[in-house]
C-alpha cells in the first residue's frame, strides 16, 4: 500500500511537467506577449520602450532559453513573478486555493446530499410517478447552464428581495457567517447542476447492485430493508459515484470560472482567466502545475477510498 | 502630441480654455473667424499670452451642510494591474489614485457644490495655490501650498511635499521607461525650483492647452522621487505604492476581493474629504453589479440602457445621471490612406455615404445616440453641432454608387476591415452594420476579426486595409487634429494633408477660444467632406446611478477626472 502511494505521489512529476511543457509551447502559439497584452488602449509606446519591457521581463530570449531558465527556477522552487502584475505567482496562488477548495468542497457535498437519496429512492421507486419526478429534476439541473442559474439567482434576488450574497471575499476564518453567505448560494447552484450526474450515477448503480445474487441472499436471511440498502446496496453502488466525484472534485480546483466571476470570488478560475487574457506565462504555468498535481492526488484519494468501500480492493 | 487614453471622458474643455484666459489677455475678440483658405504650416500664434498673476480659485461655500463620517463603496471590473501611477491610464488604477494623490492643478467643476455641473471644467490649484505665466507664454511659476504633508511612511515620514517633489515627479513621467505619458509633456525644455515651494517650468512653445496637461487627471500625478527609490522594483507592484499627499490614505489590500481607503486627517484643504472610508470592490461580472447596487452593496453603477428601466423601478429614489451620447472619443472606420484603393476621394466619400448612421443609433442604441465628428462631440465648444454632423453624414446610396461608378468602381469593390474580437462589442456590430449597408451599394467588405493584442501593434504598423477602432481621446483639440497630423501618434490612418497640419499647428497656440474653435470646427467639416482617413461612427447613450444616501457625487463619464470622493457625503 505504502510502496503504492509512494509511485503515485513520484507519478505527479512527470504529469506535472508533461503538462506544463504543452501549456508553455502551446501559449506561444497565441499571437502576442505580456508586453502587448499590458500596453493600453491608447497608448502608442515607442519600440525601444516596447523592447526595454520585453528585455526586462526575460520574454526577449528565445523560446528554449525562457522555458529552460523557468524549468530551472521551478525546480529550486522558485516558480517567478508575475508577468503582468510583478507579483510571486505561488503568493497569489496560494491566496486563489482555498476559494477554489471551498467552493469545490462545498458543492460536492451538496451535490452527494442531493444525489445519492435521490438516486437511491429514484431506484427503490423505479419506474413509478416519482422516478420520473426525479429524474426530470435531475436532468433539468444538467441541462440548466450554471451562468443562467447563478445570474438568475443572483438578479432575482437583488430586485424580489433586495438582497445579493456580500460581495468582497471573505476567507472563513475571518468571519464564518459571511463567508457562509458568500458561498452557499454559488455551492448550491454548483452543487445542484453537479447532482444530476451523481443521481444518475447513484441511481444506475444501485439498480445494478439490487439484482445480485447477495442482495437477494441478504433478503431471505431476512436482514431489515434499511440494513440491505445501507450496508449491502449503498456502500457496492458508491464505488462509480465517488469515481464520478473525485473527478469533479479535482475539475473544480482548476476553478468554475463563471460562478467564481459571477459571484466575485477570487479563486484559481479567475486566477487563470486574467493569467490567459494578459498572456501571463508565469502566473498560468504555477496554476496549471497546480491543476496537474490535484487531478494526480485527488485521483489517488479516489483510488484509495476504493479499499474502504469494497474490502476485496487491494493495492500492491 | 496626444494622450494616452482612448477611455470614454466626455469632457468639455471649454472653461478650461477660458482659464487661460483670464492669464493669457488674448488679443480682441472680434467675430468668430471662417478660415476660408487652408492656412500655411509656418503660421504664427494669432495670440500671444501676456504675464498675469491667477489668483486661486475661490471656494464656494456651499448651501447644503455636508454630513462628516461614513463610507463610499464602489465596484470595478478588476484589480488594478499596475499601481505604478505613471504607467497606466486605466480607471482600474485612477479609480485610486485621484485618492491618494494630488497634482500641482486639478479641474475643478464650475457650480460646486450646489450643482455639480461637470460638464464645465475649469483649471484650479491643487497643491499649487497660485500661478503665474510668463509673457511669451512659455514659462509657469506655481507656487505650492505650504505645509502640505506626505504620509507618515518611510522614508517620507510625513515630511513636508516641495517643490522639488513636483519637478521630480514630472522627471520621472519623461524618464521612467514604465511611464506612458512621455508625449504627453514632451514639450517640456526645462524646470527649476528657485525655493521649496516654487516650481518654474518652460515649454519649447506657447500652448493653449498647457495648464490642462498640468492639471491632467491620470497622468500629472505628483510622486515622491525617495520614496520610489526605497520601493525599488517594487514600485507599482501593490496598493502599499499608492504613497501621495491626496485626500485618502490606503488602508488594506485583498487582491481580488476589495482596496479600502481611510480619510486622510492632515489633507491640505480644511475640513475634506467629508467621508471617513472609500472602498473599491472587485466585481467583474456586470449582473452581480448590478445585484450588488440593487441591494445597495455599492454606491454607485454605470448602466445599460436596458437595465435603467428596472433599476428606476426598484431604486425610484436613486439618482441616474445620463449622457445623450456625447464623448471625447472619435470611433469608426479609419483607411489606411497609403493604400492605392483609398487615393480616389470619390471612393472614401462613397464608403461614408454608403454607411446608414441613422439606423446604428436607432437600431443598435435604441435611438439614443449621437452623431460624432473628427474633433469629438464632447469637447462641446470646439465640435460641431448634431445637426451639422448629421447632415455631413447623410446615408445617401445613390450618391456613394454614382461616386463609384465615376470612380471606375460600377461593377464593385472589396475591401477587408480589421475588426478586434474580445474589445468594444459595439464596434464589431457597428462593423457588421457597415458591412450590411455597403453591400446595397455593391462594396464587399470581409470583416478580418483578430486579437486585440496582436491586431493593434499590425494596424499600427500598417498591416491593414480599413480598421474600426477608437482614434483618439481628448479633452483638448490638441489630442484630436493630432492624431490626424503628419507623423501624429495615433495617425494610423497615415494622413500626409498639409492643411491640417496647418491647422494643427495654428489652433495649439490659439490662445483665444472663438478663434480656436473656429480652426477645430473647419478641420471637423474638412475631415468629413475629404474622409480624412475616418469616418466617425455615433455614440451610444450612457448612464449612471447613484443611491439615494449619496450626496454631491456626479458618476458621469464626465466627471471621472475629477477628485468626486474629495467632495461627496453620505447622509442614510
Amino acid at each position: 500500500m505504502t510502496g503504492y502511494i509512494i509511485r503515485r505521489v513520484l507519478l505527479i512529476v512527470p504529469t506535472a511537467f508533461l503538462v506544463v511543457t504543452l501549456a508553455f509551447f502551446a501559449m506561444h502559439i497565441v499571437p502576442g506577449d505580456a508586453v502587448l497584452a499590458s500596453i493600453e488602449e491608447g497608448t502608442s509606446l515607442r519600440p525601444e520602450q516596447i523592447a526595454q519591457m520585453r528585455e526586462s521581463l526575460g520574454i526577449d530570449k528565445p523560446l528554449l532559453v525562457q522555458y529552460g531558465n523557468w524549468l530551472r527556477s521551478a525546480l529550486q522552487g522558485d516558480f517567478g513573478k508575475s508577468l503582468a502584475t510583478g507579483r510571486p505567482v505561488t503568493k497569489q496562488l496560494f491566496k486563489a486555493i482555498p476559494v477554489s477548495l471551498e467552493l469545490a468542497l462545498l458543492s460536492q457535498v451538496i451535490a452527494l446530499a442531493v444525489a445519492i437519496p435521490i438516486g437511491v429512492i429514484s431506484a427503490l421507486r423505479q419506474d413509478t410517478f416519482w422516478d420520473y419526478v426525479l429524474r426530470v429534476f435531475s436532468i433539468g439541473m444538467l441541462a440548466a447552464p450554471n451562468f443562467w442559474l447563478a445570474t438568475l439567482a443572483i438578479v432575482l434576488g437583488a430586485y424580489w428581495f433586495f438582497w445579493a450574497p456580500p460581495f468582497g471575499y471573505v476567507p472563513i476564518w475571518q468571519d464564518p457567517v459571511v463567508n457562509m453567505k458568500q458561498f452557499l448560494l454559488p455551492a448550491a447552484i454548483m452543487g445542484l447542476h453537479g447532482s444530476a450526474t451523481a443521481m444518475r450515477m447513484t441511481r444506475s448503480a444501485v439498480l445494478e447492485v439490487l439484482r445480485q445474487d447477495y442482495i437477494r441472499t441478504a433478503h431471505a436471511k431476512g436482514l431489515s430493508p434499511r440494513r440491505i440498502l445501507m450496508v449491502h446496496v449503498l456502500k457496492n453502488a458508491l464505488i462509480p459515484v465517488v469515481t464520478i466525484w473525485g473527478v469533479s472534485i479535482a475539475y473544480l480546483l482548476g476553478g468554475a470560472i463563471i460562478i467564481e466571476s459571477i459571484f466575485a470570488l477570487p479563486g484559481v478560475g479567475l486566477s487563470m482567466l486574467d493569467a490567459i487574457n494578459s498572456h501571463d506565462l508565469t502566473q498560468l504555468q504555477a496554476n496549471i502545475l497546480f491543476f496537474g498535481a490535484a487531478v494526480v492526488l485527488v485521483n489517488l484519494i479516489v483510488d484509495l477510498s476504493y479499499s474502504l468501500l469494497d474490502p476485496r480492493v487491494r493495492y500492491n | 502630441m496626444f494622450k494616452a487614453n482612448w477611455q470614454k471622458k466626455g469632457l468639455l474643455l471649454g472653461a478650461a480654455i477660458a482659464a487661460m484666459l483670464l492669464v493669457a489677455a488674448a488679443c480682441g475678440g472680434g467675430a468668430e473667424p471662417t478660415p476660408t483658405s487652408a492656412p500655411t504650416a509656418t503660421s504664427a500664434p494669432v495670440a500671444t499670452p501676456t504675464a498675469t498673476k491667477v489668483p486661486p480659485s475661490p471656494t464656494p461655500t456651499p448651501k447644503f451642510q455636508p454630513k462628516k463620517g461614513g463610507s463610499l463603496r464602489f465596484a470595478q471590473t478588476s484589480d488594478p494591474v499596475t499601481f505604478d501611477v505613471h504607467a497606466s491610464s486605466l480607471s482600474l488604477l485612477t479609480n485610486h489614485t485621484h485618492l491618494t494623490h494630488s497634482r500641482v492643478l486639478r479641474y475643478e467643476s464650475l457650480g460646486w457644490p450646489e450643482e455639480a455641473n461637470y460638464g464645465a471644467l475649469t483649471v484650479t490649484g491643487d497643491a499649487a495655490e497660485k500661478w503665474e505665466i510668463s509673457q511669451d507664454g512659455k514659462t509657469f511659476t506655481f507656487h505650492l501650498r505650504p505645509g502640505i504633508k506626505w504620509p507618515n511612511v518611510a522614508p517620507l515620514n510625513g515630511r513636508e511635499l516641495t517643490s522639488e517633489d513636483a519637478k521630480k515627479a514630472f522627471e520621472r513621467i519623461l524618464n521612467e521607461p514604465k511611464s506612458i505619458f512621455k508625449e504627453f509633456y514632451e514639450e517640456i525644455t526645462s524646470m527649476s525650483t528657485p525655493d521649496k515651494y516654487t516650481l518654474v517650468m518652460t515649454i519649447d512653445k506657447p500652448l493653449a492647452s498647457w495648464l490642462y496637461r498640468v492639471a491632467d487627471g491620470e497622468a500629472a500625478w505628483i510622486t515622491a522621487q525617495d520614496f520610489i527609490d526605497a520601493k525599488g522594483k517594487d514600485y507599482g507592484v501593490r496598493q502599499d505604492s499608492l504613497v501621495g499627499t491626496g485626500p485618502f490614505l490606503i488602508k488594506s489590500e485583498e487582491t481580488g476581493s476589495r482596496y479600502i481607503y481611510t480619510r486622510n486627517p492632515n489633507y491640505f484643504l480644511p475640513n475634506l474629504p467629508y467621508v471617513d472610508e472609500v472602498v473599491w470592490l472587485i466585481i467583474k461580472d456586470a449582473s452581480a453589479r448590478e445585484a450588488a447596487f440593487v441591494s445597495g452593496q455599492i454606491d454607485a453603477l454605470g448602466a445599460s440602457r436596458t437595465s435603467v428601466p428596472r433599476i428606476q423601478k426598484a431604486l425610484p429614489k436613486a439618482a441616474l445621471d445620463s449622457n445623450p451620447g456625447l464623448s471625447n472619443t472619435a470611433s469608426g472606420i479609419m483607411f489606411n490612406m497609403t493604400n492605392p484603393k483609398w487615393q480616389d476621394i470619390r471612393v472614401r466619400q462613397a464608403i461614408q455615404k454608403g454607411i446608414d448612421q441613422g439606423r446604428i443609433i436607432a437600431d443598435l442604441y435604441g435611438g439614443q445616440g449621437r452623431y460624432q465628428g473628427c474633433m469629438p462631440t464632447a469637447l462641446s465648444s470646439f465640435a460641431l453641432s448634431q445637426d451639422e454632423l448629421k447632415a455631413l453624414y447623410t446615408y445617401d446610396p445613390e450618391g456613394a454608387k454614382a461616386l463609384l461608378a465615376a470612380a471606375g468602381l460600377s461593377s464593385g469593390l472589396t475591401f477587408e476591415m480589421t475588426t478586434f474580437t474580445g474589445y468594444q462589442q459595439r464596434l464589431l456590430d457597428i462593423a457588421e452594420l457597415a458591412q450590411d449597408d455597403l453591400k446595397k451599394i455593391g462594396v464587399t467588405v470581409n470583416l478580418k476579426p483578430v486579437p486585440v493584442a496582436s491586431g493593434r501593434p499590425a494596424v499600427e504598423a500598417g498591416n491593414f486595409e480599413t480598421v474600426i477602432q477608437p482614434h483618439s481621446t481628448g479633452v483638448e483639440p490638441d489630442e484630436m487634429i493630432g492624431g490626424f497630423t503628419t507623423g501624429g501618434g495615433r495617425n494610423f490612418m497615415r494622413v500626409t494633408d498639409p492643411k491640417v497640419d496647418a491647422w494643427n499647428l495654428q489652433q495649439t497656440v490659439e490662445f483665444d477660444v472663438k478663434k480656436r474653435a473656429a480652426i477645430t470646427k473647419e478641420f471637423s467639416r474638412y475631415c468629413a467632406q475629404q474622409v480624412v482617413g475616418l469616418i466617425p461612427m455615433p455614440n451610444e447613450a450612457s448612464f449612471s446611478f447613484t443611491q439615494e444616501w449619496v450626496k454631491n457625487f456626479p458618476i458621469s463619464d464626465v466627471a471621472s477626472d475629477e477628485p468626486r470622493e474629495l467632495f461627496a457625503w453620505v447622509e442614510k
